[in-house]
């Protein structure tokens, strides 16, 4: 790109590889910023974006490459290390200390000592602390008391806590990770312009996210990654959405050789009617079809995962009726949900799917104890071959039945997700971002166990936030926001444009 | 892939085998050390009852504990609750209860059973429905169970006559073996076969692994928990039962310290605080290391104290050799 500059970045990120088991998360990547701009960082979920961020910060080491701030190569051991040099991360989940006020929070592990000898002995200045609170909270624009509990604070609020934790230690990087995912309209309003305050007094700021519109409203270049790679970099002022959105797409999965549209029944095997909760869910109605794949798309908590959970039992509804099979289900806890005929492989593979600590054979028998002891007691050689069975089925790799899930790989542990809940025999699978975070062969893998399971007339629901795999699987696509269903699409009208005005709560104009 | 099923099978058996292999060793080696340092008495018959009536009563209440951890949870009630249902059972049958005149050996044991049993479900209800922590709830009970069973006796024990039919379940034995370790032998199957073979122990195990995916995978988790708390219960009113009889008086002051014991057991057994793991032959195996231990070192006149420091020193090994054994995998 022709910056046009004379200055020199202030960091420099050089060819930098990371590889974990089974993935290369980052591959010869190369990553610059500048003061007082702010680089947006896109790409899909998988791209590499938080893997790079946690290098710069310390928390993960490069296999390869170099990172140079200010002209010195720099080697973070951890994220003391990388704060002291000046490079601070806001993360999307905030290390906050709830309990505690928000100048200690500010100053959390860095507290500034007492002079002479109270000092030496470990007493904190907290006048010191009191007063240098209140001039970076000043200088972040909140209006709230240096000694008020984080836990009375808005998240809006706590994130400024946290900026002026990131200020607090004289960054000259500061890193957001996804700053906006938890806030409201006018909340973001507020962060951005903090954000061009900061610019002012000479910051990089290193933005991540994946909503466009914020990069047109804040960013001065725009760097994207793809499947771990450098994909391109725009200056934001030239730059197009649709531009955008090629670099991150990229090679757009080819519909055809993904699915066929299976569609072919009419036969309604679910019916949501109604579905509420409060604050969260508001009158979801839709109807699956045996042999469908129908897409939930949206942003981020636009109510997917919420709605997934409330059919599941999982969390309460506080009004709604389900229909499997024109029959009225009454599903009050994940327990029902199971006898009632639907499954759900949650988005937190290793926090919700599995038991880590338990072999393949018992994770994949848990869903299924019922079946497997009609008379309480389990009938081991009938587990074993129902096990082996779908082991054999969805390929699974492992050395053996009785190896603890944790060892497997990401794709693998997801498939053991599959296998228990194949296993039960259900009407409806529920799949909450089935393939996040696992290679592109064991993505491929799962699109065909999809494919073959619609063909068995299993209907699926699937949550996805890749817009390419949501338009290649579907049948259908509900695009929600806020808590609502926005609008429906079909596979012939589906474009990532529609879905994006939807998902971003627009009407779409007359098609 | 294929999966070379059979070989594995084999492998898994033997794996699990050298588990509690470990424990054993550690036991028979005690065994072997305690008989060459006092040939004469360590495996007389009799003292060989007193040491297996001592498992017996740890043993009892480590079954419970083991059920409980493997669940992520603790019970530390289980000490005051012997002393309580000690203290109950000889109050039912020798004086009465609030006016009402003594009971039969059956129905007063039948009745401490329950209350044993009621006082776990009480914890399962604070630990599921109301999210209290285990070790809150527990040791709320520790207190009051310690300080019903002072109140209720006033702090004297109620003594059995000599001739009490009563006292055969704690002091008599069948073929040689104490009667009291032939009932931990038939809780521990039954427990064991539960664990092992039951789709209820399939859940407990499940749930100590990871509640929240078990309960996505249809585990009714707060039944499952009611289950080892109310286990527990039932465990430490058979225990106060069993001890009430050895002693032939129901006492308030038995029971100290017990819980730590019956911890201390299960963990020297291999059970994983962090839940998840554990079996109960290896807490069988635990309690079986603290009784030899503590028997043999009375034979050897170790003083009480210097007890408590090798016995303390044992439990710090074992977790840390079972930590690094993690670590290692």
């Amino acid at each position: 790109m022709d910056q046009k500059r004379n200055e020199k970045p202030i960091l420099k990120i050089k060819e930098i590889s990371k590889a974990f088991p089974g993935v290369q998360a980052l591959d010869k990547v190369n990553f610059e910023a500048y003061a007082g701009e702010v680089t947006a960082l896109l790409g899909e979920n998988g791209a590499g974006k938080s893997t790079l961020m946690k290098i710069l910060s310390g928390v993960y080491k490069a296999d390869q490459g170099e990172m140079y701030l200010n002209d010195v190569l720099i080697q973070p051991q951890n994220p003391h290390e990388a704060q002291n040099l000046g490079i601070s991360i806001i993360y999307q989940e905030f290390n906050l200390t709830p309990n505690q006020n928000v100048f200690t929070n500010i100053f959390l592990g860095r507290e500034p000592m007492m002079k002479g000898l109270p000092g030496k002995l470990g007493f904190v200045d907290k006048q010191y602390m009191r007063r240098n609170s209140e001039k970076l909270l000043a200088q972040v624009g909140a209006r709230f008391k240096n000694d008020r509990l984080v836990n009375s604070l808005s998240v809006a609020e706590q994130q400024m806590v946290e900026i002026a934790k990131a200020l607090s230690v004289q960054a000259k990087v500061i890193i957001m990770d996804e700053p906006t995912s938890a806030l409201g309209k006018e909340e973001v309003g507020v962060l951005f312009n903090i954000i061009r305050d900061l610019k002012k007094q000479g910051l990089a700021i290193i933005f991540i996210t994946h909503r466009l519109e914020e990069v047109f409203e804040i960013a001065d270049r725009a760097i994207v990654f793809r499947d771990g790679r450098w994909a391109g970099e725009v200056k934001v002022a030239e730059a197009t959405p649709e531009q955008i959105i090629g670099l991150m797409v990229g090679r757009a999965l080819d519909r055809s050789q993904v699915h066929e549209s299976h569609a072919s029944t009419d036969e309604v095997v679910l019916k949501v009617q109604n579905l509420n909760r409060k604050g969260i869910l508001h009158n979801i109605n839709f109807e699956l079809r045996k042999g469908e794949i129908l897409g939930l798309a949206g942003l981020v908590g636009a109510g997917r995962t919420e709605t997934a959970r409330a059919l599941f039992g999982a969390d309460r509804m506080d009004s709604g009726e389900i229909y499997i099979d024109g029959k009225r289900v009454e599903i009050t806890s994940p327990d029902s949900a199971v006898k009632a005929g639907l499954a759900l492989v949650p988005e937190g593979r290793q926090t919700q799917g599995l038991v880590l600590i338990q072999s393949v054979e018992r994770n994949v028998a848990l869903p299924n104890l019922d079946a497997l002891s009609p008379n309480y007691l389990i009938n081991r050689g009938k587990m074993r071959q129902l096990v082996k069975k779908f082991v054999d089925v969805l390929n699974i790799r492992t050395p053996s039945l009785d190896q603890q899930v944790l060892n497997l790989s990401g794709g693998n542990q997801q498939k053991v997700v599959l296998a228990k809940w194949l296993a039960s025999n259900p009407k409806v699978l529920i799949l909450d971002e089935p393939t996040r975070g696992i290679d592109v062969g064991a993505k491929a893998e799962v699109y065909d166990i999809m494919n073959k399971l619609v063909q068995q007339g299993i209907g699926i629901i699937m949550i996805s936030s890749e817009m390419p795999e949501i338009l290649a699987i579907s049948d259908r696509i509900l695009v929600m926001y806020e808590g609502r269903i926005m609008g429906e699409l079909s596979r012939a009208d589906a474009t990532q444009e529609r879905i994006m005005t939807l998902a971003s709560g627009k009407e779409l104009q007359a098609v | 892939m294929a999966v070379e099923s059979k070989s594995n099978q084999k492998s898994r058996k033997s794996f699990a085998q050298f588990r509690e292999l470990n424990v054993l060793v550690a036991f028979l080696l005690l065994f072997v050390f305690f008989y060459s340092q006092s040939p004469q008495v360590f495996l007389k018959p009799a003292n060989l009852a007193v040491i297996m009536r001592f498992i017996a009563c740890f043993g009892m209440l480590s079954i419970g504990e083991v059920l409980i951890i493997i669940t992520g949870g603790i019970d530390l009630s289980v000490g005051s609750l012997t002393a309580l249902t000690g203290v109950l059972v000889a109050t039912l049958m020798l004086k009465g209860f609030a006016g009402i005149p003594p009971i039969g050996m059956i129905p007063a044991i039948i009745i401490v059973l329950c209350i044993g049993t009621l006082f776990g479900l009480w914890h399962g209800f604070f630990v599921t429905k109301m999210r209290i922590p285990p070790f809150i709830i527990t040791l709320g009970t520790w207190l009051i169970a310690k300080g019903l069973a002072a109140l209720i006796t006033r702090g004297y024990p109620i003594v059995y006559p000599s001739e009490s039919p009563f006292l055969v379940l704690g002091q008599g034995s069948f073929l040689g073996i104490p009667i009291s370790f032939i009932i931990l032998v038939i809780f521990a199957s039954i427990v064991s076969i539960i664990l092992n073979r039951m789709r209820l122990g399939y859940r407990i195990y499940a749930v100590g692994g990871n509640a929240e995916a078990s309960r996505l995978s249809g585990v009714n988790v707060d039944r499952v928990k009611f289950f080892c708390y109310a286990t527990s219960g039932f465990m430490a009113a058979t225990t106060g039962i069993l001890l009430a009889s050895r002693l032939g008086q129901g006492t308030p002051t038995v029971g100290s310290a017990y819980e730590l014991w019956a911890i201390a057991g299960a963990v020297i057994g291999g059970t994983s605080l962090l839940g998840g793991e554990g079996t109960i032959l290896g807490a069988i195996l635990g309690a079986a290391i603290v009784g030899t231990m503590q028997n043999g070192m009375v034979l050897l006149n170790v003083s009480s104290y210097l007890q408590d420091v090798v016995l303390g020193a044992v439990l710090v090994i074992a977790v840390v050799y079972d930590t690094l054994r993690r670590l290692r995998k």
